[in-house]
Protein backbone atom coordinates (compact mmCIF):
# COMPACT_ATOMS: atom_id res chain seq x y z
CA UNK A 1 0.00 0.00 0.00
CA UNK A 2 1.13 3.62 -0.97
CA UNK A 3 0.64 5.90 1.44
CA UNK A 4 4.07 7.35 1.60
CA UNK A 5 4.54 10.96 0.17
CA UNK A 6 8.52 10.41 -0.31
CA UNK A 7 9.76 11.80 -3.40
CA UNK A 8 10.77 9.77 -6.20
CA UNK A 9 14.63 9.77 -6.92
CA UNK A 10 14.42 11.51 -10.44
CA UNK A 11 12.18 14.20 -8.10
CA UNK A 12 15.20 14.22 -5.61
CA UNK A 13 17.54 14.53 -8.55
CA UNK A 14 16.21 17.08 -9.70
CA UNK A 15 15.36 18.68 -6.89
CA UNK A 16 19.58 18.21 -5.64
CA UNK A 17 20.58 20.18 -9.05
CA UNK A 18 18.46 23.13 -9.25
CA UNK A 19 19.79 23.37 -5.14
CA UNK A 20 23.07 23.27 -6.49
CA UNK A 21 22.80 25.57 -9.07
CA UNK A 22 21.49 28.45 -7.34
CA UNK A 23 23.49 27.56 -4.53
CA UNK A 24 27.16 27.51 -6.34
CA UNK A 25 26.04 30.00 -9.11
CA UNK A 26 26.20 27.68 -11.47
CA UNK A 27 24.01 26.95 -14.86
CA UNK A 28 21.61 24.06 -14.02
CA UNK A 29 22.94 22.13 -17.39
CA UNK A 30 26.50 22.34 -16.71
CA UNK A 31 25.25 20.18 -13.27
CA UNK A 32 25.96 15.89 -14.08
CA UNK A 33 23.94 13.48 -12.00
CA UNK A 34 26.80 11.30 -11.58
CA UNK A 35 29.72 13.86 -10.85
CA UNK A 36 30.87 13.98 -7.29
CA UNK A 37 29.94 16.59 -5.00
CA UNK A 38 33.71 18.01 -4.64
CA UNK A 39 34.20 18.78 -8.27
CA UNK A 40 31.81 21.14 -8.06
CA UNK A 41 33.72 22.69 -4.96
CA UNK A 42 31.51 22.38 -2.03
CA UNK A 43 33.02 22.89 0.69
CA UNK A 44 32.27 21.05 4.41
CA UNK A 45 30.44 24.53 4.90
CA UNK A 46 28.13 24.24 1.88
CA UNK A 47 28.02 19.98 2.19
CA UNK A 48 26.17 21.03 5.85
CA UNK A 49 23.53 23.41 4.08
CA UNK A 50 22.70 21.05 1.50
CA UNK A 51 22.08 18.02 3.64
CA UNK A 52 20.37 20.05 5.93
CA UNK A 53 17.29 21.78 3.24
CA UNK A 54 17.81 18.33 1.73
CA UNK A 55 16.04 16.93 4.64
CA UNK A 56 13.49 19.30 4.81
CA UNK A 57 12.57 18.44 1.38
CA UNK A 58 12.40 14.69 1.61
CA UNK A 59 10.60 15.01 5.44
CA UNK A 60 14.05 12.95 7.45
CA UNK A 61 16.53 13.55 9.22
CA UNK A 62 19.82 13.25 7.50
CA UNK A 63 23.62 12.30 8.98
CA UNK A 64 25.89 15.44 7.58
CA UNK A 65 28.36 12.67 5.92
CA UNK A 66 25.43 11.29 3.70
CA UNK A 67 27.12 13.69 1.07
CA UNK A 68 30.51 11.97 1.48
CA UNK A 69 29.42 8.28 1.17
CA UNK A 70 26.73 9.24 -1.69
CA UNK A 71 28.93 11.79 -3.04
CA UNK A 72 27.03 12.23 -6.44
CA UNK A 73 23.37 13.45 -7.20
CA UNK A 74 22.54 10.35 -8.72
CA UNK A 75 24.18 7.77 -6.06
CA UNK A 76 22.35 10.17 -3.31
CA UNK A 77 18.70 10.15 -4.58
CA UNK A 78 19.00 6.39 -4.89
CA UNK A 79 20.46 5.69 -1.21
CA UNK A 80 17.62 7.95 0.01
CA UNK A 81 14.57 6.18 -1.95
CA UNK A 82 15.97 3.04 -1.07
CA UNK A 83 16.10 3.43 2.27
CA UNK A 84 12.77 5.27 2.35
CA UNK A 85 9.86 3.00 4.04
CA UNK B 1 53.01 34.84 34.56
CA UNK B 2 52.86 33.45 31.00
CA UNK B 3 50.66 31.32 29.52
CA UNK B 4 52.91 29.11 27.22
CA UNK B 5 53.05 28.62 23.59
CA UNK B 6 49.47 27.98 23.49
CA UNK B 7 46.36 28.94 23.85
CA UNK B 8 45.61 31.84 26.63
CA UNK B 9 43.44 31.50 29.68
CA UNK B 10 40.75 33.87 27.64
CA UNK B 11 40.98 31.94 24.76
CA UNK B 12 40.08 28.81 26.59
CA UNK B 13 37.44 30.41 29.03
CA UNK B 14 35.97 32.01 25.59
CA UNK B 15 35.14 27.74 24.51
CA UNK B 16 34.68 26.33 28.22
CA UNK B 17 32.78 29.10 29.77
CA UNK B 18 29.87 29.00 27.54
CA UNK B 19 27.79 28.00 30.75
CA UNK B 20 27.85 24.41 32.87
CA UNK B 21 24.26 23.44 32.22
CA UNK B 22 24.81 23.94 28.19
CA UNK B 23 27.51 21.22 28.08
CA UNK B 24 25.63 19.32 30.89
CA UNK B 25 22.74 18.74 28.17
CA UNK B 26 24.24 16.78 25.68
CA UNK B 27 27.96 15.45 26.79
CA UNK B 28 27.25 12.17 28.98
CA UNK B 29 26.66 12.41 32.86
CA UNK B 30 30.16 12.48 33.49
CA UNK B 31 30.70 15.15 31.02
CA UNK B 32 33.89 14.37 29.42
CA UNK B 33 34.27 16.30 25.96
CA UNK B 34 36.53 14.58 23.82
CA UNK B 35 36.19 10.99 21.78
CA UNK B 36 34.77 8.41 23.20
CA UNK B 37 36.42 4.80 22.82
CA UNK B 38 33.19 2.43 21.70
CA UNK B 39 32.80 -1.52 21.48
CA UNK B 40 29.73 -2.58 19.23
CA UNK B 41 26.63 -1.27 17.80
CA UNK B 42 25.04 -0.94 21.14
CA UNK B 43 27.49 1.02 22.76
CA UNK B 44 26.22 3.74 24.92
CA UNK B 45 27.72 7.39 25.05
CA UNK B 46 28.85 7.10 29.09
CA UNK B 47 30.08 3.56 29.01
CA UNK B 48 31.89 4.57 26.07
CA UNK B 49 33.54 7.22 27.93
CA UNK B 50 33.49 5.63 30.70
CA UNK B 51 35.88 2.84 28.57
CA UNK B 52 37.89 6.02 27.11
CA UNK B 53 38.77 6.91 30.13
CA UNK B 54 40.04 3.61 31.74
CA UNK B 55 42.36 3.02 28.30
CA UNK B 56 43.92 6.27 29.38
CA UNK B 57 43.96 5.38 32.82
CA UNK B 58 46.06 1.55 31.96
CA UNK B 59 48.14 3.32 28.88
CA UNK B 60 49.45 5.48 32.13
CA UNK B 61 49.98 2.07 33.89
CA UNK B 62 47.85 4.70 36.74
CA UNK B 63 45.53 1.64 38.87
CA UNK B 64 46.31 2.31 42.86
CA UNK B 65 48.93 4.99 42.00
CA UNK B 66 50.12 7.69 44.46
CA UNK B 67 49.74 10.48 42.19
CA UNK B 68 48.66 10.50 39.08
CA UNK B 69 48.93 14.03 36.85
CA UNK B 70 45.51 15.25 34.88
CA UNK B 71 46.32 18.18 32.06
CA UNK B 72 43.88 19.77 30.82
CA UNK B 73 41.09 18.08 33.05
CA UNK B 74 37.49 19.29 31.94
CA UNK B 75 35.06 19.00 33.68
CA UNK B 76 36.82 16.26 36.27
CA UNK B 77 35.58 13.03 34.95
CA UNK B 78 38.97 11.44 34.55
CA UNK B 79 40.10 12.78 38.18
CA UNK B 80 37.30 11.24 39.67
CA UNK B 81 37.65 7.55 37.89
CA UNK B 82 40.70 7.59 39.34
CA UNK B 83 40.25 8.44 42.84
CA UNK B 84 36.96 6.50 42.66
CA UNK B 85 37.41 3.37 40.95
CA UNK B 86 40.70 3.02 40.28
CA UNK B 87 42.46 3.56 44.32
CA UNK B 88 44.61 6.49 43.66
CA UNK B 89 45.84 8.17 46.30
CA UNK B 90 45.67 11.80 44.97
CA UNK B 91 45.03 13.15 41.73
CA UNK B 92 45.70 16.48 40.61
CA UNK B 93 43.99 18.26 37.52
CA UNK B 94 45.13 21.70 35.52
CA UNK B 95 42.66 23.80 33.80
CA UNK B 96 42.62 27.43 32.53
CA UNK B 97 38.94 27.13 32.66
CA UNK B 98 36.84 29.63 35.93
CA UNK B 99 33.44 26.77 35.62
CA UNK B 100 35.51 23.48 35.15
CA UNK B 101 37.75 23.97 38.29
CA UNK B 102 34.74 25.66 40.02
CA UNK B 103 32.58 22.69 39.37
CA UNK B 104 35.60 20.55 40.28
CA UNK B 105 35.73 22.10 43.55
CA UNK B 106 32.35 21.67 44.52
CA UNK B 107 31.93 18.32 44.23
CA UNK B 108 34.68 17.49 46.83
CA UNK B 109 36.27 14.50 45.87
CA UNK B 110 38.15 13.21 48.50
CA UNK B 111 41.40 13.02 46.85
CA UNK B 112 41.31 15.26 44.19
CA UNK B 113 43.02 18.76 43.34
CA UNK B 114 42.61 20.85 40.65
CA UNK B 115 44.39 23.61 40.07
CA UNK B 116 43.63 26.66 37.46
CA UNK B 117 46.73 26.92 35.53
CA UNK B 118 48.70 26.11 32.42
CA UNK B 119 50.98 22.77 32.36
CA UNK B 120 53.56 25.46 31.87
CA UNK B 121 53.36 27.28 34.88
CA UNK B 122 52.79 24.46 37.05
CA UNK B 123 55.40 23.38 39.52
CA UNK B 124 54.51 19.75 41.13
CA UNK B 125 56.10 19.45 44.98
CA UNK B 126 56.57 15.99 44.04
CA UNK B 127 57.03 13.40 40.82
CA UNK B 128 54.05 12.26 39.31
CA UNK B 129 53.55 8.07 39.20
CA UNK B 130 51.80 8.55 35.57
CA UNK B 131 50.37 11.72 33.36
CA UNK B 132 47.30 11.59 31.55
CA UNK B 133 46.21 14.68 29.06
CA UNK B 134 43.22 14.24 27.18
CA UNK B 135 41.77 16.88 24.63
CA UNK B 136 44.09 19.51 25.45
CA UNK B 137 46.92 18.88 23.44
CA UNK B 138 44.97 20.75 20.67
CA UNK B 139 45.48 24.33 22.51
CA UNK B 140 49.43 23.76 23.17
CA UNK B 141 50.13 25.56 19.76
CA UNK B 142 48.78 28.67 17.74
CA UNK B 143 48.61 29.29 14.01
CA UNK B 144 50.47 32.57 14.42
CA UNK B 145 53.55 30.23 15.41
CA UNK B 146 55.85 29.06 12.84
CA UNK B 147 56.98 25.12 12.44
CA UNK B 148 59.99 25.20 14.63
CA UNK B 149 58.11 27.15 17.33
CA UNK B 150 55.52 24.83 17.03
CA UNK B 151 57.30 22.11 17.64
CA UNK B 152 59.62 23.73 20.62
CA UNK B 153 56.36 24.44 21.87
CA UNK B 154 55.35 20.85 22.02
CA UNK B 155 58.61 19.92 23.49
CA UNK B 156 58.67 22.02 26.14
CA UNK B 157 55.34 20.39 27.06
CA UNK B 158 57.07 16.77 26.78
CA UNK B 159 60.22 18.02 28.75
CA UNK B 160 58.03 18.94 31.87
CA UNK B 161 56.05 15.86 31.80
CA UNK B 162 59.78 14.05 31.77
CA UNK B 163 60.79 16.13 34.44
CA UNK B 164 57.31 15.85 36.30
CA UNK B 165 57.58 11.65 36.22
CA UNK B 166 59.20 9.29 38.30
CA UNK B 167 61.37 6.47 36.48
CA UNK B 168 59.81 4.44 34.38
CA UNK B 169 56.00 6.51 34.17
CA UNK B 170 53.89 6.93 31.48
CA UNK B 171 52.25 9.36 29.74
CA UNK B 172 48.80 9.01 28.07
CA UNK B 173 47.65 11.11 25.58
CA UNK B 174 44.42 11.73 23.43
CA UNK B 175 44.78 14.72 20.91
CA UNK B 176 43.13 15.46 17.24
CA UNK B 177 45.64 16.17 14.60
CA UNK B 178 45.84 17.12 10.75
CA UNK B 179 45.57 13.70 8.85
CA UNK B 180 44.90 14.58 5.20
CA UNK B 181 45.12 18.00 5.43
CA UNK B 182 47.36 20.94 6.18
CA UNK B 183 47.35 24.30 8.10
CA UNK B 184 46.06 26.23 5.46
CA UNK B 185 42.93 24.09 5.32
CA UNK B 186 42.12 25.27 9.13
CA UNK B 187 38.77 26.06 8.27
CA UNK B 188 38.08 30.13 9.34
CA UNK B 189 35.02 29.21 11.04
CA UNK B 190 36.81 27.13 13.81
CA UNK B 191 39.91 28.83 14.44
CA UNK B 192 37.82 32.12 14.93
CA UNK B 193 34.20 31.38 16.08
CA UNK B 194 34.84 27.67 17.82
CA UNK B 195 38.72 27.49 18.66
CA UNK B 196 40.50 30.53 19.12
CA UNK B 197 44.15 30.67 19.27
CA UNK B 198 45.00 27.27 18.86
CA UNK B 199 46.10 24.74 16.26
CA UNK B 200 46.21 20.88 15.94
CA UNK B 201 49.39 18.97 15.85
CA UNK B 202 50.62 16.35 12.95
CA UNK B 203 51.41 13.14 14.15
CA UNK B 204 55.22 13.89 13.48
CA UNK B 205 55.30 16.80 15.23
CA UNK B 206 54.28 14.59 18.31
CA UNK B 207 56.60 12.51 17.11
CA UNK B 208 59.94 14.86 16.78
CA UNK B 209 58.72 16.66 20.18
CA UNK B 210 58.80 14.18 21.94
CA UNK B 211 62.07 11.69 20.56
CA UNK B 212 65.15 11.17 23.38
CA UNK B 213 62.16 11.78 26.18
CA UNK B 214 59.67 9.52 25.44
CA UNK B 215 59.21 6.17 23.58
CA UNK B 216 55.87 5.25 21.99
CA UNK B 217 54.20 2.48 23.17
CA UNK B 218 51.06 2.16 21.75
CA UNK B 219 49.44 4.46 19.00
CA UNK B 220 46.07 4.47 17.54
CA UNK B 221 44.19 6.32 15.08
CA UNK B 222 40.72 6.52 16.36
CA UNK B 223 38.62 9.04 14.01
CA UNK B 224 36.12 6.82 13.28
CA UNK B 225 35.63 7.13 17.26
CA UNK B 226 35.03 10.95 17.04
CA UNK B 227 32.66 10.62 14.45
CA UNK B 228 30.19 8.14 16.33
CA UNK B 229 31.01 10.87 19.42
CA UNK B 230 30.34 13.62 17.37
CA UNK B 231 27.19 11.85 16.36
CA UNK B 232 25.85 11.14 19.55
CA UNK B 233 26.14 14.80 21.38
CA UNK B 234 24.65 16.55 18.47
CA UNK B 235 21.53 14.26 18.76
CA UNK B 236 21.41 15.00 22.49
CA UNK B 237 21.53 19.03 21.28
CA UNK B 238 19.03 18.80 18.82
CA UNK B 239 16.81 16.35 21.26
CA UNK B 240 17.07 18.95 23.93
CA UNK B 241 17.25 21.93 21.76
CA UNK B 242 14.87 24.04 23.26
CA UNK B 243 16.58 23.87 26.91
CA UNK B 244 19.96 24.74 24.98
CA UNK B 245 18.19 28.19 23.42
CA UNK B 246 17.24 29.02 27.21
CA UNK B 247 20.36 28.91 28.59
CA UNK B 248 23.12 30.47 25.76
CA UNK B 249 20.44 31.75 23.21
CA UNK B 250 19.29 31.03 19.44
CA UNK B 251 23.09 31.79 17.66
CA UNK B 252 25.29 29.94 19.98
CA UNK B 253 22.90 26.25 19.52
CA UNK B 254 23.03 26.88 15.61
CA UNK B 255 27.02 27.64 15.88
CA UNK B 256 27.99 24.64 18.00
CA UNK B 257 25.65 22.60 15.57
CA UNK B 258 27.22 23.24 13.01
CA UNK B 259 30.58 23.22 14.47
CA UNK B 260 30.16 19.57 15.54
CA UNK B 261 28.74 18.82 11.68
CA UNK B 262 31.77 19.83 9.97
CA UNK B 263 33.81 18.12 12.98
CA UNK B 264 31.89 15.03 12.08
CA UNK B 265 32.84 15.78 8.16
CA UNK B 266 37.01 16.18 9.57
CA UNK B 267 36.88 13.54 10.71
CA UNK B 268 34.90 10.96 8.38
CA UNK B 269 36.73 12.27 5.46
CA UNK B 270 40.02 11.72 7.15
CA UNK B 271 40.77 15.51 7.30
CA UNK B 272 41.40 15.25 10.56
CA UNK B 273 42.75 12.32 13.28
CA UNK B 274 41.73 10.95 16.48
CA UNK B 275 45.28 9.83 18.01
CA UNK B 276 45.39 7.96 21.47
CA UNK B 277 49.66 7.82 22.27
CA UNK B 278 50.87 5.54 25.57
CA UNK B 279 54.37 6.99 26.48
CA UNK B 280 56.99 5.70 28.26
CA UNK B 281 59.82 7.81 30.14
CA UNK B 282 63.16 7.45 28.69
CA UNK B 283 64.76 7.48 32.04
CA UNK B 284 68.55 8.42 30.68
CA UNK B 285 67.95 10.44 27.54
CA UNK B 286 70.93 10.83 25.30
CA UNK B 287 72.87 13.94 25.68
CA UNK B 288 71.79 15.37 22.63
CA UNK B 289 68.16 15.07 24.18
CA UNK B 290 69.35 19.04 24.77
CA UNK B 291 69.71 20.27 21.97
CA UNK B 292 67.37 18.84 19.83
CA UNK B 293 68.04 20.56 16.25
CA UNK B 294 70.82 18.60 16.01
CA UNK B 295 70.25 14.80 14.93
Amino acid sequence: MMTTQFPKTEEIEKWLSEHLSELLGIPIASIDTKTNFDRYGLDSSAAISVTESLGNFVGRDLQPTILKDYPTIQSLAQRLTATAK
Amino acid sequence: MGHGPGASAEAIQYHYDVADEFYELWLDETRTYSSALWDGELDTLEAAQLRKLDYHIDQARARNAESVLDIGCGWGSLLHRLVGTHGVKQATGLTLSNRQSSHIRRQAWPGVEVRQESWWDHRPAAPYDAIVSIGAFEHFARLDQDATEKVEGYRAFFERCHAWLKPGGCLSLQTMSYENSKRDDFSDYFKTEIFPESDLPRISEIAQASEYLFEMVTLRGDRDHYVRTLQAWRDRLRARRAQAVAIVGDGTVAKYDKYLQMAMLGFHGATMNLLRIGFRRIDRPRRSAMSHASP
